[in-house]
């Protein structure tokens, strides 16, 4: 079925909503009454939060009868006489006008009830004579003589007569009907009496039986600034501390899972290179700590000034530029973290593999994302194509042929197309690095020649192979003459060199 | 074309988040993406569920799409969010603040303020799209910091033309059709769905109104929660109202359409809600809603039933009064909830709200 087909009804719900509230506080019902929420600010039994609102010993007060509205819309006078006030009002609009009363009408017919203008068949007979009531046609058997006679009644002096004359005539019932009105009244008066009895038993017993709960309720409410308060600040702490461990936690899964490839690969390997790898990175603890130490020292003191090293690393920031890489970087020896702290400044996203424990609590406590991990076990564990810049600065140079090859393959396969690899090695060309300051360092395996690593990256399939010379030294005595420049390559030529590639 | 992962801690049939996981795999799939869904565990297979170990080879591109259903905390989901170099889609379902378990269940609570910190994360890790099921959601995602201009708001799909589809169960609709009066509730039995002022206002109504009158509470009883369920029972009895109050536990959902088919009255007092799937099914089977107003409780049901600011049982019992003693009026607002649930909460508005969502991503 089609919506526009529909005969749409038109309920104004703000309207609807208005007359349910109207009838509940005409019923004298407390709005402000609010039904527990469920939310368990303190810890309880929802019983004993709920049932004080509404557990009440007896059904509610009613002291008049309930009302019922016929469906053939004829009625008796008495059916309607019987109701008192608001009732008899509210029912008579019901029976007649087969509605709620509105506010106009239903004050109006309270308050001239009240003050004795009207009796309740002058309320009757102006509902029911009303255009209104005539349209509902509902009939009240009864009402039209009594209506007349008060109607005679209203007419001046005439009236009068009338009044004395029926006044007279029915003083036997009205005596009566008084008497039966008193009675009534009393026995009204006798239930409200019970209920308020049986009420205030109930509340005296609830009292008892709940005042230590109030009392502990009353003291927790005393409470409960400070309590907010020293919540709020455990919760600050919390979250901080919270944030701290899932760090710590996702810190030592990736690690967990590194090791756990590492351990798993070194089975498969060659056994020279196996034992190598395994020896230099999984030496007894006590060993570790303390080489780790012994290296963490050599390389404060022999790499040189801080300052001068983070210039150096400058060189290689426009290469992120120009390739659009900002995150997934990946630095493999990161050390103490010199050029993550770096590329950190500049707003590039990048973590770093580190084996010396020494180093990466240094890392840590310039809080840089760190990892704990033998780099070729790492770079084994991440998924094909995930990484946008892989970077090895004086690493290469620490490790055998075979573990170089297969750490160009493994750093091919984690990047993805268009990714860049950096790498920088001491240069062999230098006479002095290749025979003398390269061997400063116990770790250095042995340097690799410039054209060598272009050459294996370009067989590996590395594109866009870039060869760039870095930090000549300075006060070359052989720079003014030409002749003499094969001495100034060999003795001051550049001390390092990069190698910058691209996956295809 | 991209592809597309939806991905998702848990799949499974017959249960809200699963059923939005669903539609949206449909909609995706009928307008001719290539699309999965990847979850850690599953317990239905009618979409091909991956294995969430697969999802970075499935999403390798940059302009891969990666959707996540954010339901509950999930660690590695987060992470794989984190690092998928894609495009990235955050689907907020709402997450139940921890406060509502304190003192029943040590673990819910738990999970759910796990679930919640990471609201922080999602918010902030620079999505390219944020859809929350409700303007409530999507209210909760930037107060957390989430961008303003990426956050758009589609309802979540449903299991409504199902609904339509089955035959309602014979033994409900015998045991309850009927003169007595039925007030429905649907919704799991947990602390957020105020189930205390939904049997306060019953019992009001019950008493002073109709003593022929019954409350259905709807919906499954978690075993961590059962603290709470027995405390409704003990509520219940001592309302001195246990013989007009059913609780029938998880339902098919031939049971569940038969209860809706014998309601009078759809009423919801909860305390939070991120959407309320139940009140779109009320609207769909044309049944009048009282409800209270809290979260996305308002939102959901606009102007197409009686919502009150107040938690006052008389005021909820004179409602069910009004619309149970004049049948007009209840046909009538039952009429203007299946409008409501026509103009926007059908599957396809939904679909159709979902495809132009994703079609601001660039």
């Amino acid at each position: 079925m089609q919506i526009d087909e529909i005969n749409y009804p038109e309920i104004d719900v703000d309207q609807l909503m208005a007359r349910i509230r109207e009838v509940v506080e005409r019923r004298g019902v407390d709005l402000s009454l609010t039904s527990k929420s469920s939310v368990s600010a303190v810890p309880g039994s929802v019983v004993s939060r709920s049932t004080l609102l509404l557990d009440l010993p007896s059904p509610p007060l009613t002291l008049s009868p309930e009302f019922d509205a016929r469906t053939d819309g004829k009625y008796h006078v008495k059916d309607l006489l019987k109701y008192h006030d608001r009732d008899f009002v509210q029912h008579a609009y019901q029976a007649i006008l087969k509605r709620e009363p509105d506010e106009r009408g239903y004050r109006h017919n309270i308050e001239m009830l009240r003050n004795g203008q009207f009796n309740k068949i002058d309320v009757l007979a102006s509902l029911c004579f009303s255009a209104e009531g005539q349209k509902h046609g509902v009939k009240i058997e009864g009402l039209r003589t009594p209506s007349l006679i008060r109607r005679l009644g209203r007419i001046p002096l005439f009236g009068y007569f009338v009044r004395f004359t029926v006044a007279l005539v029915r003083l036997p019932a009205s005596i009566r009907s008084q008497r039966q009105s008193e009675a009534y009244v009393l026995a009204q008066l006798q239930a409200v009496n019970d209920h308020l009895n049986q009420t205030s038993a109930w509340i005296a017993e609830h009292l008892q039986k709940h005042g230590a709960a109030l009392e502990e309720l009353i003291r927790r409410e005393g409470d409960t600034q400070e309590e907010l308060k020293q919540a709020e600040d455990a919760t600050g702490l919390a979250s901080a501390r919270v944030r701290q461990l899932s760090q710590i936690l996702q810190q030592t899964r990736e690690e967990l899972i590194q090791q756990d490839a590492y351990l798993k690969s070194i089975g498969t390997e060659t056994p020279g290179l196996a034992s190598s790898i395994a020896q230099s990175s999984i030496p007894t603890s006590e060993r570790r700590e303390s080489w780790d130490s012994l290296y963490a020292a050599f390389e404060d003191q022999f790499r040189g000034d801080s300052k001068e090293i983070r210039e150096r690393l400058k060189y290689y920031l426009p290469f992120f530029r120009e390739a659009g890489k900002t995150t997934d970087i990946l630095d493999l020896g990161c050390g103490s973290g010199d050029w993550l702290n770096l590329l950190r400044d500049e707003g590039l996203q990048a973590r770093g593999v580190e084996v010396n424990t020494v180093m990466l609590d240094a890392c840590r406590a310039r809080h840089l994302e760190v990892i704990e991990a033998e780099m070729l076990a790492y770079l084994r564990g991440l998924p094909d194509s995930c990484m946008n810049v892989v970077t090895a600065f004086h690493l290469i140079e620490h490790i055998p042929f075979e573990a170089m090859l297969e750490l160009f393959e493994e750093v091919r396969r984690v990047l993805r197309p268009g990714g860049l690899v950096m790498l920088e090695t001491p240069s062999p060309e230098n006479l002095v690095v290749a025979a003398c300051n390269f061997y400063s360092d116990p770790t250095h395996h042995k340097p690799v020649y410039p054209h060598t690593l272009t050459f294996i990256l370009k067989n590996l399939g590395f594109t866009d192979v870039r060869l760039q010379f870095l930090h000549p030294v300075e006060g070359s005595p052989f720079m003014d003459d030409d002749r003499l420049e094969p001495l100034h390559m060999w003795f001051y030529g550049p001390r390092d060199y990069a190698v910058i590639a691209a996956k295809a | 074309m991209a592809r597309i992962a939806i991905l998702n801690p848990f799949f499974t049939t017959a249960d809200a988040v699963s059923n939005d996981v669903f539609g949206m795999y449909t909609a995706l799939k009928k307008s001719g993406h290539e699309v999965r869904v990847f979850a850690n565990e599953w317990t239905t297979d009618g979409v091909g569920v991956l294995s969430v170990d697969n999802i970075q080879n499935f999403i390798s591109h940059r302009d891969d799409i990666l959707i996540y259903h954010y339901s509950m905390g999930w660690n590695v989901g987060l992470k794989i969010v984190q690092e998928a170099n894609c495009r990235k889609v955050v689907k907020y379902h709402n997450i139940t603040p921890p406060e509502y378990f304190a003192g029943i269940s040590f673990d819910y609570e738990n999970i759910c303020r796990a679930g919640r910190l990471q609201l922080i994360d999602f918010a902030h890790l620079a999505c390219d799209l944020y859809l929350s099921d409700s303007e409530y959601n999507m209210w909760e995602l930037l107060l957390a910091g989430a961008d303003k201009s990426k956050s758009f708001v589609v309802h979540p799909f449903h299991h409504i033309d199902r609904l339509h589809e089955i035959e309602p169960d014979a033994t409900v609709l015998e045991t309850y059709n009927g003169r007595t009066v039925n007030i429905l509730m649907v919704g799991r039995v947990a602390p957020n769905k105020g189930h205390i002022s939904l049997i306060e206002a019953f019992a009001a109504y019950h008493r002073k109104y109709n003593p022929d009158s019954r409350l259905l509470i709807v919906g499954k009883e978690p075993e961590h929660l059962e603290s709470y369920s027995s405390s409704l029972r003990k509520l219940v009895s001592g309302l001195h109202i246990d013989s007009a109050v059913v609780f029938t536990g998880c339902v098919s959902d031939e049971q569940l359409k038969a209860y809706y088919l014998v309601a009078d009255v759809f009423m919801i007092t909860s305390d939070h809600e991120g959407f309320c799937v139940p009140l779109v099914e009320a609207m769909a089977l044309k049944v009048p809603i009282v409800a209270c107003a809290s979260t996305a409780i308002t939102g959901t049901v606009g102007k197409a039933g009686l919502v009150w600011k107040e938690r006052n049982p008389h005021l909820l019992a004179e409602s069910i009064n009004f619309l149970v003693k004049n049948e007009s009026l209840g046909a009538g607002l039952g009429l203007m909830g299946w409008q409501r649930y026509e103009q926007l909460y059908t599957n396809e508005k939904i679909e159709a709200a979902f495809l132009n969502a994703l079609s601001n991503l660039t």
